[in-house]
């Protein structure tokens, strides 16, 4: 074994540099690819269980304690309401998780679909964020400091699926609420989240995320004719921990089927990765050439100057 | 800690009364009525008119799938068990856990990686997919309280108290859709 010289180390590290400037130029800038934690937790949502019973929904309002809903739980007319244009029930302050209703063409069956946090593998709250209130834990959560937060609803613009919730009523204090995967109270005890230890149907498996994916594929697998062939969140936006089987095409349910493959990250991070770059070469780089530019001009000013005595002369 | 307790001796009870009815089933004596009290914290328990059910379906594997002397039906299930016996289990809380999202279910799940039935739902979910699953396909009751009534705890869950349609809340505001 010979020892590296410092010759050859050199010599290498300059071949690397070249090589890395022609070809791994791309590469250098492009986001790294983050699958998520490898042990990180998840809930496969199968949307052919579902039965809109809203015991999820109940459940989660009495583990964070959030304020009483306008409707009692067991009324299930609530699954059908929409705001005016037509959408429908949202997560809002007192509501970490709704279930909607959709009828579906052609099905005499209706289809419910629970919406929550997704904790996405990359969250785009997460980058959003200024004051670093969210942190995306080992355990899968995306978790938000409200100590932290300002206010700036960043987030609530930056997610995909809408999730992050404004405390609207509060007129001093408002604060960004969402679901946390109950992080605190039952996630790092090893325990399931409210909703998924309520579902009476399991409509909901809680895992880890990769056993989750094998489920999902197994299940479709097993029974092809039941299931669209997508596990919803395996790779939106560079996956999410909340993943989604269904029996009808996600776009009927009120699933966004045109969001990126890509993490939403990736679209700026090679924009914001050359921000230091420009702002440590351009002012120099450009007081370089305003310098050149000015020296330009006084030789032309003397040289004019020169020519005005030599034609007195 | 309590409520761990509380959790122990519900599955105790659950344990005890199956291997009774274990006991029933192979004695051909089965029972009329099954009381059946999974969800007691927040639901009476149900009194399971088991004769009236055996009266209306075909065979036992209807609900008892590979148990109680009737062999495997569904065709899935027959491409492995076409020949397996019948297996002696009769409760579905012998093969289907109480608690299987709880962090020794979930290990103990994933450690097995080279088992087949990796996908096989808990306590709760069997009995209520199986239940709602013919519900639903013959017509039958299918409203949560058509099967089990809701205790005081329950009513409070459920937020039961507060009047229907959009009744006022004085607490908390908000709560509207955006």
């Amino acid at each position: 074994m010979g020892k590296i010289s410092r010759r050859k180390f050199l010599a290498a590290g300059v071949a690397g540099a070249v090589a890395g400037s022609i070809g791994g130029a791309r590469s250098a800038w492009a986001a790294p690819k983050l699958q998520g934690y490898p042990d990180g937790m998840g809930v496969l949502v199968d949307l052919t269980r579902c039965i809109g019973c809203r015991t999820c929904e109940a459940a989660c309002n009495a583990e964070h304690n959030l304020p009483a809903p306008q409707e009692p739980f067991d009324d299930l007319s609530v699954l059908e309401k929409e705001s005016h244009n037509g959408a429908k029930r949202r997560t809002d302050e007192s509501a970490y998780t709704v279930v909607n209703r959709y009828e579906i063409p052609g099905s005499d069956t209706p289809v419910f679909r629970k919406m929550q946090c997704n904790h996405c593998n990359e969250p785009s709250c997460l980058t959003s964020c200024f004051v670093n209130a969210y942190t995306k834990t080992g355990e899968g959560a995306v978790i938000y400091d409200p100590e932290v937060c300002v206010g700036c609803r960043m987030c609530m613009v930056a997610c995909p699926f809408y999730v992050p919730a404004y405390s609207y009523s509060s007129a001093l204090n408002p604060l960004i609420v969402k679901c946390n995967f109950c992080y605190d109270n039952r996630l790092v005890h090893g325990q399931p989240p409210a909703c998924v230890e309520a579902c009476p149907q399991e409509a909901m498996v809680f895992g880890h995320r990769e056993q989750l994916l094998a489920i999902g594929r197994e299940r479709i697998r097993y029974q092809p004719d039941k299931y669209v062939d997508h596990i919803y969140g395996e790779k939106e936006v560079g996956g999410t921990a909340w993943m989604y089987l269904s029996g009808v095409p996600f776009e009927q349910v009120g699933f966004d089927t045109t969001l990126q493959k890509e993490p939403i990250i990736s679209n700026v991070k090679g924009f914001l990765g050359m921000v230091p770059m420009v702002l440590a070469i351009w002012p120099a780089l450009f007081t370089g050439f305003h310098m050149l530019a000015k020296k330009r001009e006084r030789n032309a000013a003397a040289d004019c100057q020169d020519d005005k005595k030599g034609e007195s002369r | 800690m309590q409520a761990r307790l509380k959790r122990r001796t519900e599955i105790l009870a659950f344990l005890a009364f199956f291997s009774l009815w274990a006991v029933h089933c192979t004695a051909a004596d089965l029972p009329d009525t099954v009381e059946i009290d999974g969800l007691a914290k927040y639901y009476y328990a149900v009194d399971f008119d088991h004769s009236m059910h055996i009266d209306i379906v075909e065979s036992c594997a209807a609900c008892h799938h590979h148990t109680a002397g009737t062999p495997a039906v569904d065709e899935k299930c027959t491409m492995c068990h076409d020949r397996t016996e019948a297996s002696s289990p009769v409760a579905c809380q012998r093969c289907h856990a109480p608690d299987p999202f709880s962090a020794e279910q979930v290990y103990s799940r994933e450690r097995e990686s080279r088992r087949y039935h990796v996908d096989k739902p808990g306590l709760k979910g069997a009995y209520h997919r199986s239940c709602l699953g013919c519900h639903i396909s013959e017509g039958a009751p299918i409203g949560c309280q058509d099967c089990h009534e809701r205790n005081q705890l329950g009513d409070s869950l459920f937020k039961a108290s507060l009047e229907t349609p959009n009744a006022k809340v004085a607490a908390g505001g908000g709560g509207g859709t955006h």
